[in-house]
């Protein structure tokens, strides 16, 4: 399904912009800017695993490509933050296609096995290369957003500026699903054998589908490096991979706005289990199983069909 | 071979394992003329189509697209270079709407920057709302403007039908390729059919159609092929084929034995 700037989605963004006139606490504006960086990055894996419908788990790599190019230019090469973005974004484009070309080639389990290896060797290789990226220490000391004269110093400001980041993603993949683009990802989908009669190149179509999508995750990573201002391995592994899996399945494979609001809920999650201590992970395991089993479709989907069917039965009597 | 023929087959074969599904199948497609396949379950006829399309590997023989060979083309390159199809088991973008699906069939030719779509430069919208008009005119030509904004999926089987031949003349074809496009169609659904298969073949399309449907094929066909077991039996002229003794013998008592 095709995203829009609905009166929901649009309500949504409106309430997390006043969020910081509820609350000053840094705390909760960082909890907050983390929740719409991974709804940026479920988005993003959203655009080849749920509207393409290909089995990538290379997310969790992507996203600390984007922090990583980011970090070390930032604070190795001083590069400013209008110079490390698009360089972030390209690099990210560049690693996605070339990962893409061979990968795309298997499909299914294949296909999962491979970028999830891609993850795998991303964190081994930044965690075992201590000088430039930090190996397991990590690098400290990112600067925070900087245009011209202003610089994000404070949380609200940094908030702030990841929520503009997040209103952009998320109209920017609702203009592309709407377009040829977004048609040849759900064709790719729907019926590879479909596509392939209406004369759509299938690697080219998933290769620039893969590369698209790794943008979104690298602007997501560019994002968390400037708002938590240190970045390590551990920020980028295989927790990293199932949370997102967990907020794409959860909002709705290929429903842009469904995904939107799951990867906010899950951010969101832990908050309000924290008092469980140690019952967490059977909270959340225990939630998407129920999901899973209940809704395949998705929470969103799901909630979205039923307010169909009750106006549609609102308009018969 | 003929030089001015769309299509040439010659000695086009095919085998799985040990089973030959196409043996030395040769005949020659022209512009503007509509041909029939035909032949008892198991003669080849889609295995053939699948061959043509790109979609199997012919294993001995040579296919000629205006004069061009293209064995070692890709299934979208044949597309790009003017021939559709559609299939037995309907390929259609479920999820889509009706309107999306022949949308994407204009692939080839589109041309849209992901610049373009994401500034909303005026290119993309001009092109975006002239593929809507153009998409609406070809659901209208086929008689599905109604289900316009359905997802495909939902469709009843004789439109999602109907609707696959919309999406495949939306790659503006000059060879179009039919597997049992009457399959689901009611006799006046088969009738519309035929007409409009007549008027693109006024128009100067190739038309190569798979059809058990009798009626519907001695109605519309200029020339007939029939296989049996994979090999050519009889082609020819629609009047010639039909009353030809070994067509009878291999598919057309049997067709006529079960119609009655």
């Amino acid at each position: 399904m095709t995203a829009r700037f609905s009166y929901p989605i649009m309500t949504l963004f409106v309430a997390l912009a006043a969020l910081p006139l509820a609350t000053a606490s840094p705390y909760h504006l960082t909890v907050a800017g983390l929740a719409l960086i991974f709804a940026i990055l479920a988005q993003g894996t959203n655009l080849i695993m749920g509207t393409a419908g290909q089995a990538s788990f290379a997310h969790a790599a992507f996203f600390g490509l984007g922090a990583y190019t980011t970090a070390v230019l930032s604070t190795k090469f001083d590069f400013p933050v209008w110079l490390t973005l698009p360089i972030a974004l390209c690099f990210s484009f560049v690693v996605g296609s070339l990962l893409a070309y061979p990968a795309l080639r298997v499909r299914g389990f294949y296909l999962a096995l491979v970028t999830f290896a891609f993850s795998e060797i991303f964190t081994s290789v930044v965690g075992e290369m201590p000088g430039v990226l930090g190996g397991t220490e990590g690098i400290s000391g990112i600067p925070p957003f900087t245009l011209g004269g202003w610089s994000a110093d404070d949380r609200m400001s940094k908030y702030y500026v990841v929520w503009v980041g997040a209103v952009l993603a998320y109209l920017s993949l609702a203009r592309l699903n709407g377009s040829h683009f977004g048609r040849v990802a759900r064709s790719l989908r729907d019926s590879e054998t479909g596509a392939t009669a209406v004369g759509i190149n299938l690697i080219t179509a998933k290769v620039r589908v893969f590369a698209v999508s790794a943008v979104y995750m690298g602007f997501a990573g560019f994002l968390y490096a400037h708002f938590m201002q240190y970045i390590s391995p551990t920020s980028f592994g295989l927790n990293v991979t199932i949370l997102v899996v967990s907020m794409v399945v959860v909002g709705g494979l290929g429903d842009t706005a469904g995904v939107l609001v799951g990867a906010l809920v899950l951010s969101l999650l832990p908050q309000w289990t924290r008092d469980y201590v140690g019952l967490e992970p059977v909270i959340y395991g225990g939630l998407l199983v129920v999901i899973i089993l209940l809704l395949p479709e998705g929470v969103v989907p799901a909630l979205r069909n039923t307010l169909r069917q009750v106006q549609r039965r609102a308009a018969v009597s | 071979m003929n030089k001015s023929a769309i299509l040439s087959l010659v000695d086009v074969g095919k085998s799985f394992d040990a089973v030959a599904a196409v043996s030395n199948v040769c005949f020659d497609l022209f512009d503007g003329r509509i041909y029939a396949l035909i032949g008892p379950n198991g003669a080849g006829k889609t295995t053939l189509l699948n061959i043509i399309s790109g979609y199997v590997g012919s294993d001995s023989g040579s296919i000629r697209l205006r004069g061009e060979t293209i064995g070692g083309w890709t299934a979208s390159r044949r597309v790009r270079q003017g021939m559709a199809r559609t299939f037995q088991i309907t390929q259609l973008f479920g999820h889509m709407t009706a309107l999306e699906n022949v949308m994407c069939g204009f692939h080839t030719h589109i041309a849209q920057s992901l610049a373009s779509v994401l500034l909303g430069l005026p290119s993309f919208w001009t092109e975006e709302r002239a593929l809507r008009v153009r998409a609406q005119h070809l659901l209208e030509t086929v008689g599905i403007s109604d289900y316009a904004n359905e997802p495909a999926g939902l469709l009843p089987f004789g439109l999602q039908r109907r609707l696959e031949v919309a999406r495949a003349l939306a790659t503006q074809p000059s060879l179009l390729l039919l597997d049992e496009p009457c399959a689901g169609l009611s006799r006046a659904e088969a009738a519309d059919l035929g007409r409009l298969l007549q008027h693109l073949s006024r128009q100067g399309m190739c038309v190569l159609v798979v059809e058990h449907n009798m009626p519907f094929i001695l109605g519309i066909a200029e020339e007939i092929v029939v296989l049996d077991a994979g090999e050519v039996i009889a082609k020819g002229r629609s009047e010639e084929v039909r009353n030809d003794p070994r067509v009878i013998e291999a598919y057309l008592g049997e067709v006529e034995h079960g119609a009655a």
